[in-house]
């Protein structure tokens, strides 16, 4: 399992995508769709208004700067600890990264800057390293243990869509855009970089290990560190 | 920076000049999208596989599924941890602020004694580690008198109400068990305090324990009373304002136990109902919360001891208030403010330059909490503490034997205070309405700010605030004022706030 962490980091981390076999797979974040409304034609830019002689850049007036309704919109948020908690719970189906009765996330609740309203005010979001770095140990423990639960289940969560051993591209894309659903919530084409990336996350494990469990489970980590899980 | 916080700044990055001065309006996000980030704010849960099916096949989150997300009791909660930023409730009490008198300490070889009632017990120090000669009620029937004229009762061994599951030697004195003494003192109060027949009763029950792990619950339980009381508004969809309106209080197990047995030590606390209105509740018992009708001075949250100790001046609780339920701020001047020498200058904070910038606006709110203790949680009642006092005045400016004068304006060392002579102190300075305030309390603040719209709009921009995750400054103001009013037309329903806004196309537009 630890021998293919640089993969995950690398579906979870690249910005570049590229579909040649050796390249990473998939941008950390998509790239935004198409506005909505028009920007209208492509007229060059219009002149610099400081550039105007009749204009005094030492005192240009006052203008509301907040944005009309149709300009505001919501921002991308990182999940908060308890969010991602719980969402890990819920995905798999009840496994919660904990030793005993205390979760990890409680005993690291300080160091991730979850608000205690004395010394702290207000939950860290940021998606710094240190969560990062917990929630892969958190995906990888959640991991372990559903992709190797579920694929005992008649009723599988994970393998909704193909069969635990079944290898073919057929199976294995079908079950990463039932994956790509379920965890991050976004639908996506069979050629969508994204599916190529996990594809190839999967292929390359499956050659060195030869197990299609450890491939899954490399594949699972790789969804739970990837921002379209942590941010929404 | 990391390839991932590379990529998530990407993906935030202003775009507007690539467009030139042309708006940038961030993309519509897919149904699906949509309702996850809805489902992550409102129940911070991610969908259940069924629900993401249940979305693709319908093609939105339809209202149904999002009305009974809003009355779900996970809404509840995440509106809950909302409010706590706003209300920081959270209190870390212990030791003194409990009462120093009944607080237990250990000593040498494991013998707990109250530390401050030492001289009043047995003229000073502990006793030692010797079984005590006591009959039924722990009274030492005999002792030791050292050199020095102090006894040592020897210890007895007893099981502590703050963990059953020990036992403690305790002095002997100290763990006597007598209710009325013979001298009539009632042993559970604080006349007690200086008998010496009087201990610390059934399993220490009239003591506190000095150390901070011994209120934990206590403690807890004040800063969760708040939050629990969001939590039932929310639920019930109760008008907003019931928040800080509602003549209630909130208890569970560790509150009763502490009204119930240790709070007649209290000079911090009281009582907020008589002993049998409270509820039967085990000490343990921290998950049942029970609200309990209290006096009309009660306010809600404005009145509940987690707020009460969370801010402890008055002028404290009026600005926390301002901030965050009427997203006003306090701003000191550009430069910060100046200190203006004069001679003998006003005590009256709205009248002194500089400070009356923001104190003539801050000491009328600040006096809505008038009656109630600064640091502490008891009430000044009318009957009690009259506004004005004819005894005071008369007596004024040296009042020595008469007794509760020293709660009023007796002696004024400036001519803005001669007018306030004989009144209660929280009235000095007050004039016209404002002398209202005190005795109407912070809920006819709410009232007031409820009835003029401010309340709905502010609460319109926190929930707006945490909901797109942006600044104030971020948000159009004018989407803020529809929400508002949308708010204002439902009743001031925080469920139908909610759903206007994770329903409105700013919601569902985000980079």
């Amino acid at each position: 399992m630890k021998r293919v962490l640089p993969l995950l980091l690398a579906v979870a981390c690249t910005t570049e995508p590229e579909k040649t076999s050796n390249t990473p797979p998939e941008p950390a974040t998509e790239p935004d769709p198409v506005p909505p409304v028009d920007p209208g034609p492509a007229d060059p830019l219009p002149p610099d208004p400081l550039d105007d002689p009749s204009v005094d850049s030492e005192s240009l007036g006052d203008a509301d700067a907040r944005p009309a309704p149709e300009a505001t919109h919501r921002a991308i948020k990182r999940m908060s600890v308890a969010q991602a908690s719980a969402a890990l719970t819920e995905l798999s189906g009840g496994i919660v990264w904990a030793n005993g009765s205390s979760t990890y996330w409680a005993s690291y609740a300080a160091t991730l800057g979850v608000a205690d309203y004395q010394t702290i005010l207000e939950d860290n979001l940021d998606p710094n390293i240190m969560f990062q770095k917990f929630l892969d140990d958190a995906a990888n423990h959640t991991c372990d243990q559903w992709v190797a639960s579920d694929a005992e289940l008649e009723d599988a969560r994970f393998f909704s869509a193909a069969e635990p051993d079944a290898t073919d591209p057929a199976s294995v894309t079908a079950n990463l855009l039932a994956l790509r659903i379920l965890i991050h919530g976004r639908e996506s084409a069979e050629d969508d970089p994204i599916i190529d990336g996990y594809r190839e996350v999967f292929d390359t494990v499956l050659r060195r290990s030869d197990d299609p469990i450890a491939a899954w489970t490399t594949v699972c980590v790789g969804f739970f560190t990837h921002p379209h899980f942590f941010t929404y | 920076m990391s390839p991932v916080l590379f990529a998530l700044a990407l993906s935030t990055m202003p775009t507007s000049h690539a467009s030139g001065l042309k708006p940038y309006f961030a993309p519509e996000r897919s149904p699906l999208e949509h309702a996850r980030a809805v489902s992550l704010d409102l129940r911070g849960q991610v969908l259940s596989p069924d629900e993401v099916a249940a979305i693709l096949a319908a093609g939105e989150l339809d209202d149904a599924t999002l009305a009974s997300w809003l009355a779900s009791e996970d809404f509840a909660d995440q509106v809950m941890r909302h409010h706590q930023t706003l209300f920081i409730n959270s209190i870390d009490l212990y030791g003194e602020r409990l009462r120093y008198l009944r607080a237990y300490y250990s000593y040498g070889a494991n013998v707990y004694y109250t530390y401050y009632r030492q001289h009043q017990l047995r003229d000073g120090g502990a006793c030692t580690n010797y079984d005590a000669d006591v009959n039924a009620l722990n009274q030492p029937q005999s002792w030791i008198t050292r050199s020095d004229g102090s006894i040592d009762e020897g210890a007895v061994d007893v099981v502590p109400w703050w963990d059953p599951t020990r036992t403690l030697r305790v002095c002997a004195r100290d763990a006597q068990l007598t209710e009325i003494s013979s001298s009539g003192n009632d042993c559970r109060t604080l006349e007690g305090d200086n008998d010496t027949e009087c201990g610390c009763g059934p399993n220490l029950e009239w003591c506190n324990f000095e150390w901070r792990s011994g209120h934990e619950d206590f403690n807890r339980a004040m800063s969760e009373a708040i939050s629990r009381r969001v939590w039932d508004v929310i639920h019930e969809d109760r008008e907003y304002t019931t928040l800080f309106t509602e003549p209630s209080i909130y208890v569970n197990g560790a509150l009763v136990d502490y009204y119930k047995n240790r709070v007649g030590f209290s000079n911090v606390f009281e009582r907020p109902v008589p002993v049998e209105d409270l509820p039967d509740l085990d000490r343990d018992d921290l998950d049942t919360w029970v609200e309990l009708p209290a006096d009309t001075h009660y306010a809600g949250a404005l009145t509940e001891p987690g707020w009460l100790l969370r801010f402890t001046t008055n002028r404290g609780r009026a600005n926390r208030f301002f901030t965050e339920f009427l997203c006003g701020e306090f701003l000191p001047p550009e430069g910060g403010i100046m200190e203006i020498a004069e001679e003998n200058p006003t005590p009256d904070l709205s009248q002194k330059p500089v400070c009356m910038d923001c104190h003539t606006v801050l000491e009328p709110w600040a006096a809505y909490w008038g009656r109630w203790k600064e640091s502490g949680t008891t009430y000044a009642n009318e009957v009690d503490y009259p506004t004005y006092s004819e005894e005071c005045a008369a007596c004024a400016p040296y009042c020595g034997t008469t007794p509760g004068c020293s709660d009023y304006m007796i002696s004024p060392e400036h001519p803005h205070e001669e007018p306030y002579v004989g009144y209660f102190q929280p009235y000095v300075f007050l004039f016209g309405d404002m002398q209202e305030h005190p005795t109407m309390g912070p809920a006819l603040w709410a009232e007031t700010i409820a009835d003029d719209g401010r309340l709905a709009r502010c609460a319109a921009e926190k929930a707006a605030i945490w909901l797109l995750g942006k600044p104030e400054h971020e948000i159009s103001p004018e989407l803020i004022d529809g929400w508002a009013d949308d708010f204002t037309a439902s009743g001031l329903r925080y469920q139908e706030l909610v759903r206007t806004i994770v329903t409105s196309p700013a919601y569902g537009r985000a980079r």
